[in-house]
Formats: C-alpha cells, sequence, structure tokens
C-alpha cells in the first residue's frame, strides 16, 4: 500500500480547493503569457503593415492631387460648362409665345387671300386674332374649318362687325387644351 | 511586521503574474484595437479619396480635349453680361437672310426673371409677308445667346405685306467664382447635359471682329 508523504512544513500546506486554483493558475499563466505576447506581437504587425498601406494611400493620393491641380484649367472649364448648363436649363423653361404660334398658323392658313388677317397677338399665355372677311361665303367656310379644330379648348368670339366696306370683321380668342 | 504565511505567499505568487497578464489583455487590447481600427478608418478615407481623385483626373483628363470650345459654346448661349448687342446684331443677321428688314429696336431695362437669371427684353419691327415674318419668328430659338420670343403682334395692311411687333427675352447669369477643393468629386457631363450641348453646339453664334489693342499708344491723345 502507497504511502502518501509530506515533507513540506505544515504552514506551506494549501487546503484543497486552494491546492487545486494553484495546480491550475501556474500553466494557465504560461498559456496566457504566450497567448498575450502573439496577440502583442500580431497587432503591433498589423498596425505596422496598416501603417505602410496608409503611407503608401496618402502618397498616391498626394500625386494625384498634384495631377489635379495641374488640370486646373480644366477643372476650371468643367465647372463653368455645369453652371451654364444648368442655367441653360432654366432659360429653355422660360415659357414663349412660339409655341401659341405654331399652334394658331393651321388655322391662319385658312384666311382666304382675299381676307386679311388685322392683327395677330400672340404671348405664351393667349392668343388672339382679328380677321377680315370680304364675304359671307369666306366667313362661313372659314367658321366651319375653325369648328372642326381640335387644338383648342375654346375659340370665343369676341366682336363681330359688319360694314359694306370693309366686311365682317371678327375678333377670336384662343384658348389652349 | 507579521509575516504573511507561506501557503498563502504561493498562491499569491501565482494568482498575482495571472492578474497582471490579464490587466495587460485588457490594456494592450483596449490601446491596439483603438489604434487599429483608426488606422483602417483612415485607410478607408484615404482609399475612398484615391477612388474620388482618381474618376476626377479621369473625367479632368477628357475635359480637356474638348473643355475650351463646350465651354465657349456654352458662355455664347448665355453669358455673363447682358447680350442685348449681340441679340441685336443676330436678329439683324437672320432677318437679313430671310430679307426682312428690322427697324425700331429697342432695349429695355435688364431685370431679374422668375427663373433667377436675369433678363433683358429687345423689341422690334420687322416687314415682311406673314409667312416670311412666322418663318423668322421660329428661326429665333436658333440663334446664341439664348433668346425666347415673348409677344408677337403681327398687322396685316394689305395680304403678302405685314408689320409685326416682336418682343424677345434673352437671359445672362455671372459666371461661378470658386472651384470645388481638389479632393471633392466632380460629375462629368450626363447624357441630359451633353444632349444640351448638342443642341446648343448647333445654335449659329455671334459673329464679333476683336479690335486690336493699339501699340504703345500716345499718352496724350491730343499731342500731333
Amino acid at each position: 500500500m502507497a504511502v502518501k508523504l509530506n515533507l513540506l512544513p505544515e504552514n506551506f500546506s494549501l487546503p484543497g480547493p486552494m491546492r487545486q486554483l494553484v495546480k491550475v493558475a501556474r500553466p494557465l499563466n504560461v498559456i496566457l503569457l504566450l497567448l498575450f505576447l502573439v496577440t502583442a506581437l500580431g497587432m503591433g504587425g498589423f498596425f505596422i503593415f496598416s501603417s505602410v498601406s496608409l503611407n503608401g494611400l496618402v502618397s498616391e493620393n498626394n500625386n494625384l492631387k498634384k495631377q489635379i491641380q495641374a488640370q486646373s484649367v480644366a477643372q476650371q472649364q468643367i465647372v463653368l460648362l455645369k453652371d451654364r448648363l444648368a442655367q441653360i436649363k432654366l432659360a429653355q423653361a422660360v415659357p414663349n409665345a412660339t409655341k401659341n404660334l405654331n399652334k394658331v398658323d393651321p388655322i391662319l392658313a385658312l384666311v382666304k387671300n382675299d381676307s386679311l388677317l388685322s392683327e395677330l397677338v400672340v404671348d405664351f399665355q393667349k392668343t388672339t386674332a382679328s380677321i377680315i372677311f370680304k364675304s359671307n361665303s369666306d366667313l362661313t367656310d372659314f367658321f366651319k374649318s375653325v369648328s372642326s379644330n381640335s387644338d383648342y379648348s375654346n375659340i370665343s368670339l369676341g366682336t363681330f362687325n359688319y360694314s359694306p366696306v370693309i366686311g365682317y370683321q371678327v375678333n377670336l380668342g384662343f384658348v389652349s387644351k | 511586521m507579521q509575516k504573511i504565511p507561506e501557503n498563502v505567499m504561493s498562491v499569491i505568487k501565482v494568482i498575482l503574474p495571472l492578474l497582471a497578464i490579464l490587466l495587460l489583455f485588457v490594456i494592450v487590447g483596449k490601446f491596439g484595437f483603438g489604434k487599429i481600427a483608426d488606422i483602417r478608418t483612415q485607410i478607408s478615407a484615404a482609399q475612398t479619396e484615391q477612388k474620388v481623385l482618381s474618376q476626377k483626373l479621369n473625367i479632368l483628363t477628357n475635359v480637356a480635349a474638348t473643355g475650351e470650345q463646350f465651354s465657349n459654346i456654352a458662355v455664347s448661349a448665355l453669358p455673363d453680361g447682358n447680350p442685348s448687342l449681340a441679340v441685336v446684331s443676330q436678329l439683324k443677321i437672320l432677318a437679313g437672310t430671310d430679307g426682312l428688314l428690322i427697324s425700331e429696336v429697342k432695349s429695355g431695362s435688364p431685370a431679374n426673371d422668375n427663373t433667377g437669371l436675369s433678363a433683358v427684353s429687345v423689341s422690334f419691327n420687322v416687314i415682311g409677308s406673314r409667312i416670311q415674318i412666322e418663318s423668322f419668328i421660329n428661326k429665333i430659338s436658333s440663334i446664341a445667346p439664348i433668346t425666347i420670343v415673348d409677344k408677337i403682334k403681327i398687322n396685316e395692311s394689305s395680304p403678302g405685306s405685314s408689320v409685326a411687333n416682336i418682343v424677345v427675352k434673352s437671359f445672362w447669369a455671372p459666371f461661378p467664382t470658386q472651384i470645388p477643393p481638389v479632393s471633392q468629386a466632380i460629375a462629368d457631363l450626363t447624357p441630359d447635359e451633353q444632349q444640351t450641348m448638342q443642341e446648343l453646339s448647333d445654335l449659329k453664334q455671334p459673329i464679333f471682329s476683336q479690335i486690336p489693342a493699339a501699340q504703345g499708344g500716345k499718352s496724350d491723345p491730343f499731342s500731333p
């Protein structure tokens, strides 16, 4: 039968759980120290690698900035061009009278040669026309044609005058759809 | 002084290094990860900046080839000063090619348009047949500086003979005074802007003659 000998003095002996703790803690210390050294070295290496990468990027960026500064004329041109194009879009969007003129043109083409377009006023909002017809038949033909026009929501007859000398004078107002 | 018992000392000798290592883990972890996170953020920012700068340089290199021509066309379409003289000149040239006569040209006072642009109105009379006048009016949109027809009043005195009073409006805007910082991205022309540029290229450009500066002028203009 094996005999358990304890040659240590009494004050060196540890109670059961403490002895277990000391037994585990010693190798744990070594493992943790090694793990710490590996982690610290890894982090240090990664930091150095990252620093080198950052320096490389900063250097490349500085080089690019120099090249861009050398292209300052081109930069001014594109800034100017972009600004002009944005403003030109605004100018092109301003309503104009040409559209209304082109719209009323097919109706005015119905005015025969012996009739007279005494006045035509066109702006971007409205169109008014004053037409003199020499004969009743010209007037009737004109109104027949106008009534079939579908470009306008409303064509109003402002005034209608007849004079044996001048003929039939009508004032028309055109309201777009 | 009371001596620490040997068994307690042996526990301390084991536990103390363990605590020290754990403390080192915490300190190095906190400091190291902080530094690494910081440098990764800087790398990420530098990579983004590099992308922006490369793209910008690429755009500028392309612009350098056509930029001057394009910006001249755009400036001609929308100058930085009152364009009424150029508009009048353009209208006269346009009327001349159509065999029309322009008279009573009047330029209004500059005003700020609703769009935020500065605008000037130019009114004039045109004499010719109504068909010719209408054709002329439709061509006004083809001149530079950009000019729109604001109002038209046509009076026909006899068939084939008309007088039109036309009011046109032209615009200008001051040039930008600042260019963006070097590291700020710029965008290339969008397809819509390229389309507008194409339309502007087709506009009839104003003809101006430049008077060369006199060489070594007299200090006293009244001296013989």
